[in-house]
């Protein structure tokens, strides 16, 4: 069946580049659903937010590994950011697909914005952390490299950070992303965490707001199989390929050639919600 | 400000490795699950063009009797509930640590993925 293996084939690429430029695949598998296939938003939605799901449980059981996840902070900032995730859901039944696509192409924007500042890696050391992070143990160490050593961090601004990460928990709920745009350069920048961390911990909260959002997709009737099978399917090997195959790629060169093609797809959906019909 | 060391992470933990165990296994099965699915709809439902994707959530329910919709089904509510797991594995890890605090976070996070069923009632 053409249109199955065409929904592969479109979220194999979603997941390969995804890994390889650090974007999630739902950037990319949502504007070539809705502004190409012409698949309803809300199911193009809802498909990406089952593909986010299982791009975030695949990684998981590397990152926990290696002791970068920060599970504490991840289900601290998990619950301002799935309460904003169900409120993301209400309102996309509310404010409607075309204005929902129209928000899609300004998180396009954003991230292409967030892309061009890139990170550095630079984190506070645990005594000069937040009291209140202090309070709840939040600093941690992780171990960054194969020579096994452990490096300790710590944690600053916790309750600003929490409700920065309710707009996280609101892109996955009405946009189908998983949210790792804020999420990064938040844990980076506010909670001053090391890059690797930030990631491994952004991933782990990832799965829960999009398993969330996921769930009440279906339970709206938003969850097709034709659609989302394919694309659980296509995501999973996608990222696998790519994971495999990122150490020997220059991602530099990647990373402009993705940039360009978010522009595309951000024109596709600005003219797909002026010829809204 | 408090002088305080953070609190040591045990990678060997069992709760942790539990973890571990319930994010490879679970996605693993989930796939397989959604490439079965989506095996038996190749072979056996009927076909479906590019043309008619647009209208294709018209189907409501009955999209969900289609040969192998079931299996997919199957595949992606087994995704979603190794995400929630995991809050159940972190709740008694942090209940065994003795951390009443993040045990009863990590309920409440629970309890929050899980009410997303309640859309139901404005759905179908």
């Amino acid at each position: 069946m053409e249109v199955l293996l065409i929904l592969v084939l479109v979220s194999f690429a979603a997941g390969f580049i995804g890994v390889l430029t650090g974007v999630g695949g739902g950037i990319i598998l949502i504007p070539v659903m809705v502004g190409i296939l012409d698949i309803p938003v809300h199911l193009a939605i809802a498909a990406s937010l089952v593909s986010v799901t299982a791009n975030s449980l695949s990684g998981g059981s590397q990152f926990l590994r290696t002791g970068s996840v920060n599970i504490r902070l991840a289900i601290l900032m998990s619950i301002s950011a799935l309460i904003a995730t169900l409120v993301g859901v209400l309102l996309s039944k509310v404010v409607g697909g075309r204005v929902v696509t129209a928000i899609f192409a300004l998180m396009i924007l954003l991230t292409i914005w967030v892309m061009f500042k890139g990170r550095k890696d630079s984190f506070v050391d645990v005594k000069d952390s937040d009291p209140l992070a202090l309070k709840l143990r939040l600093p941690s160490w992780y171990i960054p490299s194969t020579d096994g050593l452990k490096v300790e961090y710590g944690v600053l601004k916790v309750v600003p950070a929490i409700g920065i990460m309710a707009f996280a928990g609101l892109s996955a709920g009405l946009l189908g992303v998983g949210g790792g745009f804020i999420q990064v350069p938040v844990m980076d920048r506010v909670l001053k965490l090391p890059i690797k961390v930030s990631t491994a911990t952004s991933n782990f909260m990832m799965g829960l707001s999009a398993a969330a959002a996921a769930l009440a997709y279906l339970a709206l009737g938003d969850l097709h199989p034709l659609i989302a099978g394919p694309t659980v399917v296509g995501i999973f090997l996608g990222s696998r390929v790519g994971a495999g195959v990122a150490p020997r790629i220059h991602s530099k060169h990647l990373r402009w050639l993705f940039l360009g093609l978010l522009l595309v797809m951000c024109a596709q959906m600005i003219v797909k919600v002026i010829l809204w019909k | 400000m408090l002088e305080e060391k953070p609190k040591e992470l045990n990678l060997e933990d069992p709760s942790r490795l539990a973890l571990m165990t319930l994010l490879t296994w679970g996605t693993r099965c989930s796939f397989f699950l959604c490439l079965t699915g989506l095996v038996v709809m190749t072979w056996t439902a009927p076909p479906v063009s590019v043309g008619e994707l647009p209208t294709i959530g018209d189907c409501e329910l009955a999209c969900w009797k289609t040969p192998g919709a079931a299996i997919i089904l199957a595949g992606i509510i087994s995704l979603i509930m190794v995400s929630a797991g995991r809050l159940i594995l972190t709740t008694i890890m942090y209940l065994k640590a003795g951390d009443k605090v993040f045990s009863l976070l990590s309920i409440f996070a629970l309890v929050l993925v899980l009410s997303s069923t309640l859309f139901a009632f404005f759905g179908w």
